[in-house]
């Protein structure tokens, strides 16, 4: 999903994962599985570093071949990934890991293009105000750099055995697993209509926008209807029942994709009632650091486990007060003992009293306390 | 009454201000952790690699050249093999892997530096090692009966500790325990001497022990079997190569812990001092149950940084190349508040732990009351 959404989290996923964890039923994860048993795979991945090649045991690497802009702020990324990447298809998504100041930082991005072939990938990333990775990814990272990514997960898919006429739903950075399905479905041919309804704020921030009319003018099926929200001279609205019924008067026989943030989502859903098919992908951005006390959702992957616990408590005391026996040292900080991986979702570090939604980081339970809905790796 | 002889009776108070101070120098530090100290630990942990493969490599490959060809060679070689190797083990152990596991590079997000998962180059397991020194050790700094490096169960190093017969022959158990420390370490947590008196089953000690020989079963096969094997004929002079430097590592980390806490001025707690301590208490508790060590930069990299002994265990979570610095922090606010800092160097410090080894193996009391002190004020 979100190409931009720069510290965003990742929602109701069904495949979040850390970065660096081999992912099950991978093959060259249980390659590496194996070697780990006999010698320290890091220590080799150490010594691979000084080839030329980009092979590594724990670590999927891929170099960037070329990179062109896509809007005023932003970037289309081509990426050269490794031999054993699992190949990717339209929809899906990619977590890219880079190092800024020290600190590895991990986003996910949507592939912005259907796969040209299994050892390129291409992805979008809209500079966000403030954003550290898109600030990164957009400006500073160069042709010939190499990023660290994840196999590709999740994400929309066209519906399949049919030709079903589609109703494409984008906000913001939820044009880019649209574009690749768009793309995807125009070179395989489809033969339903295909109209694509995009919300940008403005039209710096319109990615592809030369690409759409040309798009038009070969793909007689195709219909591309822009909205700029904060446009100057004349701002269009929100996605609404009124610019529903313009983009699809035939909405009960359409697929409808939809893709960006929650809010706008959740509109489309309630607005595409009437559609043959609905299916959608939104990112929520970041909790503000809230000061009242709630309940939010704690998922315990390793055990599958969900609990609601409060968030005016240190997550150790407040996993202990809902039954859970996480292993724990010193309960203030000292000794590491009940550090864990935060996978996704926000906490609060109560030392220094700050808000952290970096997802796969190692936290200390004793110390942080949830402020949003999290998945630890417990 | 007072804390220590040396120091002047803070108020609740005065000591609650105290641990502002210090919480703040924490406060001020982590925003300003970053690429500088993420380089250098990388270079540190390629400098590890570096030493020990060219250490291996001239052990080998020199016990091969003088067997076959120039016999010449054999002791340049050899020496230098073993310094090489012991440099790298004792960096390794150290300056690596001690800060590592302590979780003071986990802010980085790299795998290869995250406490919870690395695996050092020592026989003892990284998972006994977050139990009896990450947990016990610095959550019960000094505090008989409950931190087991006082004294590793063997030795008599405090008054306190009730005499027996068995520590008239401390002296020599001591250069033994030295030259065998790392099997200390790994069988710290395994508590034999429980099993010895049979409050412990054999099942139960079967269990413990088996991660703990796989590590050691790896530790073994590595150096003193494959690596020497490498050298054919000659591997004798390899294995005994190997053997010498892991001794070295092994005095060399022997005489850098005692000297953190086992000098003259170092004091030792009752467990009363545990009830409703205060986070100054607490402070005070690390200041005066460590020592640090007087030297250059060659000697903080060659204790890994424990010749800040006093900072470490105030900041234990801190990367430790931080620990010079914040040192003459710490300093300055120990003479404002009047707190003895213990600091000397090396052979100094070493010659006050010999002094205490030697002294309580014969029969000893302790003088006057303050080493019983729970902080009062007066």
């Amino acid at each position: 999903m979100h190409t931009c959404a720069d510290m965003c989290i990742l929602p109701a996923m069904s495949s979040i994962h850390t970065a660096d964890s081999p992912m099950p039923g991978l093959s060259a994860a249980r390659t590496v599985r194996f070697w780990s048993d006999w010698f320290n795979t890091e220590v080799a991945d150490f010594w691979l570093a000084h080839l030329p090649a980009r092979w590594r045991f724990n670590r999927l690497l891929a170099r960037v071949c070329e990179r062109r802009p896509a809007a005023a702020d932003a970037v289309t990324l081509r990426l050269r990934v490794p031999r054993r990447w699992t190949p990717a298809v339209a929809g899906q998504h990619v977590d890219v890991t880079v190092e800024i100041d020290g600190v590895r930082h991990t986003r996910s991005y949507s592939l912005s293009a259907p796969p040209s072939d299994a050892r390129h990938i291409e992805i979008t990333v809209a500079k966000v105000a403030g954003g550290k990775v898109s600030g990164y990814l957009c400006s500073r990272l160069q042709a010939g750099d190499v990023v660290q990514i994840s196999p590709p997960y999740g994400g929309l898919r066209l519906p399949e055995g049919t030709h079903a006429p589609l109703l494409l739903l984008a906000a913001g950075s939820g044009i880019t697993p649209l574009r690749a399905l768009l793309l995807d479905a125009l070179e395989r041919g489809w033969r339903g209509t295909i109209t694509l309804g995009y919300w940008a704020q403005t039209r710096q921030s319109l990615c592809f926008a030369e690409q759409w009319q040309a798009l038009q003018a070969q793909h007689d099926l195709l219909r591309v209807n822009t909205f700029l929200t904060r446009d100057p001279s004349a701002p269009a609205a929100r996605i609404n029942a009124e610019s529903l019924a313009q983009l699809a008067p035939d909405l009960a026989e359409r697929t409808v994709l939809a893709c960006g943030p929650a809010g706008f989502v959740d509109l489309a859903r309630t607005l595409s009632a009437g559609a043959a098919a609905f299916h959608a992908e939104g990112f929520t951005p970041p909790t503000s650091p809230a000061s009242e006390h709630r309940t939010v959702r704690v998922e315990l992957r390793r055990q599958g486990l969900r609990l609601d616990l409060p968030t005016d408590q240190p997550l150790l005391a407040a996993l202990e007060s809902a039954g859970q026996r996480p292993a724990h040292g010193c309960r203030q900080g000292i000794c590491n003992t009940c550090a864990c991986h935060r996978i996704s979702g926000a906490s609060r570090d109560l030392q220094r009293d700050a808000l952290a939604s970096e997802p796969s980081t190692s936290i200390r339970l004793c110390v942080h306390a949830a402020a949003d809905d999290l998945v630890l790796d417990l | 009454m007072i804390y220590s002889p040396k120091s002047r009776v803070l108020s609740p108070a005065q000591m609650d201000a105290f641990a502002r101070e210090l919480d703040a120098l924490r406060a001020q530090t982590l925003p300003t952790l970053g690429a500088n100290d993420a380089r250098y630990i990388r270079r540190v942990y390629a400098a590890v690699r570096y030493t020990g493969l060219l250490g291996r490599t001239l052990l080998v490959l020199g016990a091969l050249a003088a067997g076959l060809w120039w016999p010449n060679l054999f002791w340049p070689s050899w020496i230098a093999g073993v310094a090489l190797l012991a440099f790298s083990k004792i960096l390794e152990n150290m300056e690596l892997a001690h800060n590592v596991i302590h979780g003071q590079y986990d802010w980085m997000r790299d795998p290869r530096f995250e406490g919870q998962r690395y695996e050092w180059d020592i026989a003892g397991t990284a998972e006994n090692w977050r139990v009896t020194h990450n947990f016990r050790h610095h959550t019960y700094t000094n505090i008989r009966g409950m931190d087991e490096d006082l004294g590793y169960g063997l030795l008599r190093i405090f008054p306190e500790q009730r005499w027996k017969p068995f520590y008239l022959l401390q002296p020599l158990v001591s250069v033994v325990f030295a030259i065998l420390f790392e099997w200390g370490i790994a069988a710290q947590n395994l508590h034999l001497g429980r099993w010895f008196k049979g409050r412990m089953s054999s099942a139960e000690l079967g269990r413990a022990l088996r991660p703990a020989a796989h590590k050691i079963g790896r530790q073994i096969l590595r150096d003193y079997v494959l690596m020497p094997l490498l050298a054919g004929p000659f591997f004798l002079s390899v294995l005994l190569g190997a053997v010498l430097a892991n001794v070295i590592r092994n005095v060399w980390t022997w005489v850098v812990i005692f000297c953190g806490h086992f000098t003259t001025d170092v004091i030792t707690f009752s467990k009363t001092v545990l009830k409703d301590e205060t986070r100054g208490q607490w402070y005070l508790r690390q200041l005066h149950g460590s020592s640090n060590l007087r030297g250059g930069r060659l000697l903080d990299l060659m204790t890994g940084n424990l010749s800040h002994q006093i900072e470490h265990h105030m900041f234990p979570e801190l990367p430790a190349n931080r620990y010079a610095a914040l040192g003459k922090q710490v300093r300055r606010l120990c003479a404002t508040y009047g707190q003895h800092y213990n600091t000397g160097s090396l052979p100094r410090q070493f010659a006050q732990v010999i002094w205490r080894l030697l002294r309580h193996s014969l029969p000893s009391k302790p003088r006057g009351e303050v080493h019983d002190m729970k902080i009062v004020t007066g």
